[in-house]
């Protein structure tokens, strides 16, 4: 509850349990407060009391302090941007549908992002939709695929990608199969749905 | 050794405030010492005023009775 800013008393003047009621409601009121504002951390985040300050951080180190890192979780990958990322193929594609997750931020500047399967074949999903709004994805076998996107303007956050697997049917896998990913810019996850 | 800088000074004019003896006969206090206190109480609501958290990017803060969680935003 806020309380009433406390006027200044005049010589002479009698020490009424009204003033001190006052200046203990006054009181009370702005230890409220800071109990209010004293900092927990939460998910992903630690705070560290300094002699000039309080600093919050991440647990783990971020460049520019600003995009939290994403810890892996079960049937998702995550990916920062502009780097490659080699997964075995022990990541379950059994289901053959998977998405990937775009962060907002990214959605803007993003103008293309691949998928590529060693030792299978590799996906591609054009940066440029065609007249029906549509991404080609493009596989390095003879098959091709459409994908029907919702957002014709921008890389939507979600896309879903059906039949993405090691190999496509009645194709031999190579050796050696790994999945790479990559995007620009932004980090993004691999979902399986 | 190095030191760590001095705390920056709270807001306001106010000083800390001297504690007060006891004597058999009582004490009198001056208009003057009721009026420190009152200063150092509203210097001291008007830092806790100025200390509310504010997010910055990809971070949230949820405030509660117990005080305000701050989290990262991972999505």
């Amino acid at each position: 509850m806020i309380r009433p800013r406390l006027s200044k008393v005049a010589s002479g003047a009698t020490l009424t349990t009204e003033l001190v009621n006052g200046m203990i409601n006054r009181t009370e009121y702005a230890a409220d407060l800071l109990r209010q504002y004293k900092l927990t951390a939460g998910t992903d985040m630690y705070v560290e009391p300094h002699y000039d300050g309080t600093r919050v951080s991440y647990l783990q180190p971020v460049a520019g302090g600003a995009t939290p890192r994403t810890p892996p979780v079960t049937n998702q990958i995550t990916m920062e941007l502009n780097k490659e990322y080699f997964f075995p193929l022990d990541f379950d594609f059994a289901t053959k549908i998977y998405k990937l997750s775009f962060p907002a931020y990214a959605n803007s500047s993003r103008t293309q992002y691949a998928i590529v399967i060693y030792g299978a074949y590799w996906a591609y999903l054009d940066s440029t939709p065609d007249s029906f709004g549509r991404y080609q994805v493009f596989y390095a076998s003879t098959i091709t695929s459409t994908i029907l996107l919702s957002n014709t303007s921008k890389f939507p956050n979600l896309v879903t990608l059906p039949n993405i697997g090691p190999h496509p049917p009645g194709k031999n896998p190579n050796t050696g199969q790994s999945i790479n990913f990559w995007t620009d810019p932004g980090s993004v996850k691999l979902i399986k749905v | 050794m190095a030191e760590n800088p001095s705390p920056p000074k709270l807001p306001g004019k106010s000083q800390p405030l001297r504690t007060i003896r006891a004597t058999p006969h009582g004490v009198g206090i001056s208009s003057d010492y009721i009026n420190s206190i009152i200063d150092r109480i509203e210097d001291l609501v008007l830092v806790a005023q100025n200390q509310k958290p504010v997010a910055g990017n990809n971070i949230t803060i949820n405030f509660t009775p117990q005080g305000a969680v701050i989290n990262a935003v991972t999505q």
